[in-house]
């Protein structure tokens, strides 16, 4: 049997889905991209990017040192502790907008009006938190220290 | 706060110094601006006369709103404001602390007691790395795959999906068995137009005449738990949380009726789906998207699905219904439809290119659907093969664009011959706009 949650656990990993979202798209948005969104992951994480596997914070530069600029959008986020383990691990799963290089503004002048290259993308993104049991508490009151442990985008539309 | 160099120079007043709340507005803008980001703020009431500053939340959310929330506060003094002082004197200390906690979420002390948080490494505030050039080409370094699944026998995965989606679509009660008895389960609006199939008029579209039907009223009503819209309210947080195979069903049981074509034409869908480490054993992750009709309109939605799997235990009610699997957790986004073209295997194009918009090079080939243009393509996107093969005949047979070709056909029964002979009848009298 696998132990029910309590609603501790729940407003908690709620909170922290919400921080992560934040602080993950604004990292990845940023200038600084490449030195900040490796932070978040560990050798072991599993990555997919549209069906193509990286593995650990060494692919997720590989992969972004060549993607062009984003700007996110997050529409629409939600957040389950995972029964099972304590404390649980988080499955966050997002529903937003990109957009990438630089727009419409960037397709050229000729571009038919109902071409919808250029235009902002739908991105579905799924996430794993899970506490890292090697990191010890740095700060009062800290449950545990989580990092993205699985992480599969998609574009959607 | 009376000494900062920043108040001084825009000759603010800080609270306690006959401050008024948009001044106090200016403050926390600048602050959140700041660089190196702020971390801590204290507006505790050392020395203050006068008003104070923050007297309730709908202060705290005009000088702070939510979305410019400070995401390296990490500490927050507002001891001997009135909007803690009375909840403390009201017994409703909790109440304002789980409140301030939701609104500031990188907060770790509050009133300089500690918060119960899981934690990140975070990129440091302040930019001390140097900044990269981004990368400009117009087409991205890494193509859109097909369905990638790994670590997993295939076999399992689409016959679990089809089992899923087949009694979610007939009676959804027979799934209860699939839920492990701690099960998560969840569904998530996200209302927002999709800009790429607002530009091709997916919503207008004369192959999809049921998107206008389509109203977000029922999931929003029956507990969307999209944390953008409801993170605020705790009651909603938890109760739009369903737990246990019982209690999933029952939910389930109330939401729309569906229909999944899981077994329809595959690239309408897309998997993706990898073993994960689940405490001390593995799990599977699984995401599908895809699109679904909602019954009572026939308009059709996009949604995005993921499963937190793991084998069936020997002995639980998931292995004594026949599932090899069962269900930890489910999340299900509906979202407005996007063409299953967005994950079409093949380079992605970040800018569109001049090229487009020309004709092919070479010789004369037989009309295909790529000489349409791109909206017009897109719009047949949704339609069954065999019809869009119709379609495109018809368009290369009479020079009719792709929304009269679909009119032309669907007043003919979906018979070639029939629509080719009712346009040469009608053909004089149509306007310039019917053709390509």
């Amino acid at each position: 049997m696998t132990a029910p949650l309590t609603p501790s656990d729940i407003e908690i990993a709620t909170r922290a889905a919400d921080h992560f979202t934040r602080i993950y798209y604004t990292a990845y948005d940023s200038d600084t991209r490449l030195a900040d969104l490796p932070h978040f992951y560990r050798p072991n994480s599993s990555l997919t990017w549209n069906g193509k596997p990286f593995q650990g914070a060494e692919g997720l530069t590989q992969l972004v040192s060549k993607m062009p600029a984003t700007k996110h959008e997050v529409q629409s986020f939600d957040c389950h502790p995972i029964p099972g383990a304590q404390p649980p691990s988080l499955l966050i799963t997002v529903s937003g907008s990109v957009t990438h290089g630089r727009g419409p503004a960037g397709n050229p002048p000729d571009t038919h009006q109902r071409n919808p290259e250029g235009h902002p993308r739908v991105f579905s993104q799924t996430f794993i938190l899970v506490p890292d049991p090697t990191a010890p508490p740095t700060k009062p009151g800290e449950v545990a220290k989580y990092y993205v442990g699985a992480d599969a985008l998609r574009f959607v539309g | 706060m009376i000494e900062d160099e920043l108040v001084k120079k825009y000759n603010l007043r800080p609270p306690g110094y006959g401050g008024t709340s948009r001044d106090a507005a200016v403050i926390f803008k600048l602050a959140s601006q700041l660089k190196p980001e702020i971390q801590s703020l204290s507006l505790a009431n050392n020395n203050l006369t006068g008003t104070l500053l923050i007297r309730d939340k709908k202060e705290i959310s005009m000088i702070v709103p939510r979305k410019d929330k400070m995401i390296h506060l990490r500490e927050l003094v507002l001891t001997g404001n009135p909007i803690r002082e009375l909840a403390y004197k009201n017994g409703a200390g909790a109440t304002y602390r789980a409140d301030m906690v939701r609104r500031f979420t990188s907060l770790e002390v509050l009133d300089q007691e500690p918060i119960t948080q899981i934690s990140f490494d975070a990129p440091q505030p302040s930019t001390s790395h140097v900044p990269v050039e981004k990368p400009t080409a117009t087409v991205f370094p890494f193509e859109m795959g097909p369905s990638f699944v790994t670590g997993v026998d295939g076999a399992i995965v689409s016959k679990f999906l089809t089992r899923f989606f087949n009694a979610f679509d007939s009676q959804r009660d027979l799934l209860m068995g699939a839920y492990d008895s701690a099960a998560t389960f969840s569904f998530s609006a996200n209302t927002s137009i999709p800009a790429r199939a607002r530009v091709v008029g997916f919503h207008s579209s004369p192959a999809m005449p049921n998107q206008r039907k389509l109203d977000w009223k029922t999931w929003l009503e029956t507990g969307s738990r999209n944390l953008i819209r409801i993170g605020g309210d705790p009651q909603k947080t938890l109760g739009n949380l369903h737990i246990g195979g019982e209690q999933i069903v029952k939910v389930l049981g109330n939401l729309p009726p569906t229909r999944h074509d899981i077994g329809g034409p595959p690239e309408k869908f897309c998997l993706d789906s990898f073993p994960v480490p689940h405490g001390q054993s593995m799990g599977l992750l699984l995401t599908i998207h895809g699109e679904f009709t909602e019954v009572s309109s026939g308009g059709i939605r996009s949604f995005d699905r993921t499963f937190m799997l793991v084998p069936a235990p020997e002995g639980s009610r998931a292995k004594l219904n026949g599932w090899d699997v069962a269900i930890l957790s489910d999340q299900w986004i509906i979202r407005g439809y996007s063409s299953h073209e967005a994950w079409k295997p093949g380079p992605l194009l970040v800018q569109a290119t001049s090229q487009q918009s020309q004709p092919a090079p070479g010789a004369a080939q037989p009309f295909s659907i790529t000489n349409l243009p791109a909206d017009q393509q897109a719009a047949l996107a949704s339609l069954p093969e065999a019809q869009r093969n119709l379609v495109i005949e018809v368009c290369g047979r009479t020079g009719l664009n792709a929304k009269f070709a679909v009119d032309c056909l669907t007043g003919n029964a979906w018979d070639l011959e029939r629509a080719i002979a009712n346009f040469n009848q009608v053909k004089s009298s149509l306007s310039r706009d019917a053709f390509l």
